[in-house]
């Protein structure tokens, strides 16, 4: 299909996009099409190649190309015993890039939220809570890693309600004050919430 | 007592004025000239500097000046502290940065400044709804908790949410279950901190209305909430909350709405065994109005030991000549920045002499 302004079209379709907005998408169209017009097709091609092979892990959630689980899912040396719940992709990649955790992970998509009409139907929730109960217990810990805001909370609290019947350890990750940060310079909420919740030294 | 204050004010595109910049006083400054000249508008720059929040509920449209798309408001401030507000009102939404840094919450600049406001909505204080008492309660433990604001933005977006899974067709008990506990979470700092914040108050409170009454007034004023006594930890106002939520459970499927919370609380002001609402003569509440005024500057000054910044939009005229001799009175003592819009500089008392007067005519000062 040709369309009779192809600019205004391609600005359409970036505007679209999260965080761009139409005088962005303007920028990078007439970037795209001056200085780097060389690049154009490796650009389309990559993300064709990325739309027809990327899909979600059958049983993590997680983004991958590889054929029906994902590199995490297929690992031999991940500790099975314990997963990790995360709201979205970017969560599970930061996670990841601490190199400190060893164990699975499942990917909600989302966080509950009545007002964007989110509900747990829209978020892999039940694919979470058979995996638990056909892991034949072979899953001891689930550390809820869900955001500290309202809906995070509100998830990872339905989470636990869910799983109340059975074996399993559930865990919620700790809120307090960024390691190398300055006291004086952490949130207010952030530095109540870690004084409240302070450890034994 | 560490002692703050407004020393610049630049505005642009504010409401009606299109630029301005002036010098403020540490002391009394008086916005005089006619109405509907932009004296309130002025008072409400600096509300938006030193709180991020505007004196009345207005839209962000409203905020800017007619036909133009963003406004801006900076502020310097001066005293024992010392660093820069700055204010950009958007049509979509504010962007507000201190000393370059921009931050996202109230409380940060709450915790730097205490504004204590003095508008003529708050005479209905005594015989009005329980809006007007929320909002004097609201800024007592915005004045005495910095991190009140924060608390309360966290309740506020919980409701929300709450709210719109009771009005959600076929929502599950669990998923209720869930929000019930963010609900309770946040709601009990909040109820904790009014009863702290009313606690503080009440002794002030009962000090300034004799002074005021010459003694012939007694009243009382009372944190109405779930039913917790004083002293009670966050646990135990999170368990309250959870049983009256539980007794709540079917009316408020059916009614689609939360049916309890800070967001309904009220200040029960009582005269004797009767509420003032009710009793009070329309002098008997312009004195506990006038008081309640008075012991919340002079809390927020002796709890935080930091002069709050005083915003009295056209209230004085409001007073009898005793009443708001009273008031000046107690800003001398506490020795706040105050702001004081007026149509006439005569019809300020006498003991108001020593101020720095701005005259504005038209959005601009003469």
């Amino acid at each position: 299909m040709l369309s009779e302004d192809p600019i205004k079209h391609l600005v359409e379709q970036l505007a679209k996009l999260p965080g761009i907005g139409e005088r962005t998408a303007l920028r990078l169209v007439l970037h795209m099409l001056s200085s780097e017009r060389d690049s154009v097709p490796t650009l389309a091609a990559a993300l064709m190649e990325a739309a027809e092979r990327v899909h979600e892990c059958s049983c993590c959630h997680m983004l991958t190309a590889l054929d029906v689980l994902c590199s995490t899912c297929i690992s031999i040396s991940r500790d099975r015993s314990v997963v990790c719940v995360v709201a979205t992709v970017q969560d599970l990649m930061a996670l990841e890039a601490t190199n400190d955790y060893k164990g699975l992970y499942h990917v909600l998509h989302g966080t509950l939220g009545p007002m964007e009409g989110i509900g747990p139907k829209e978020l892999r929730i039940a694919s979470f809570l058979s995996r638990i109960t056909d892991s034949n217990r072979e899953i001891k810990e689930v550390i809820i890693a869900t955001p500290p805001n309202v809906e995070g909370e509100a998830t990872a609290l339905y989470l636990a309600g869910q799983m109340s019947g059975l074996k399993v350890n559930i865990t919620r990750i700790a809120s307090g004050v960024p390691v190398g940060g300055d006291l004086q310079f952490a949130d207010r909420l952030t530095l109540s919430r870690a004084l409240h919740l302070r450890q034994r030294f | 007592m560490k002692s703050v204050y407004i020393h610049q004010l630049f505005a642009f595109r504010f409401r009606n004025f299109d630029t301005l910049k002036i010098e403020l006083s540490p002391k009394i400054n008086v916005f005089f000239g006619k109405n509907g000249h932009g004296k309130t508008n002025l008072l409400e720059a600096i509300s938006l500097a030193s709180s991020f929040k505007a004196i009345r509920p207005a839209k962000n449209r409203d905020l800017i000046l007619f036909d133009q798309e963003q406004s801006r408001i900076k502020a310097s401030i001066a005293g024992h502290d010392h660093f820069n507000v700055e204010v950009d009102v958007f049509l979509q939404g504010k962007k507000v940065c201190i000393s370059g840094k921009s931050v996202k919450s109230a409380s940060a600049i709450n915790h730097k400044l205490a504004v204590i406001t003095f508008v003529p909505d708050d005479l209905h204080i005594v015989t009005g709804g329980a809006s007007f008492r929320r909002q004097l309660l609201d800024q007592t433990a915005n004045g005495l908790f910095p991190i009140y604001a924060a608390l309360y933005r966290r309740f506020e977006q919980a409701i929300l949410q709450r709210n719109r899974l009771l009005k959600t067709p076929g929502s599950s008990q669990q998923e209720l279950e869930a929000f019930n506990q963010v609900f309770v979470q946040t709601a009990a700092p909040l109820i904790k901190a009014r009863h702290a914040a009313i606690r503080i108050l009440l002794p002030e409170f009962e000090r300034n209305l004799a002074h005021i009454s010459g003694n012939s007034i007694s009243a009382n004023i009372a944190y109405e909430s779930i039913d917790v006594t004083k002293q009670d930890s966050e646990e135990t106002i999170q368990t309250s909350l959870w049983e009256k939520l539980k007794t709540l459970q079917t009316e408020e499927r059916f009614r689609k709405t939360t049916l309890l919370g800070p967001h309904l609380d009220d200040i029960n002001i009582t005269m004797g065994t009767h509420p003032a609402r009710h009793t009070a003569s329309r002098g008997q509440a312009r004195a506990i109005v006038l008081a309640l005024k008075m012991a919340q500057m002079h809390c927020v000054a002796s709890v935080r030991e930091l002069t709050p910044i005083l915003l009295l939009d056209d209230v004085l005229g409001e007073l009898d000549q005793n009443n708001a001799q009273r008031l000046l009175e107690t800003i001398k003592e506490i020795d706040a920045q105050t702001f004081i819009t007026t149509t006439q500089l005569e019809l300020l008392p006498d003991l108001c002499r020593d101020y720095k007067a701005f005259e504005i005519h038209q959005g601009t000062i003469v």
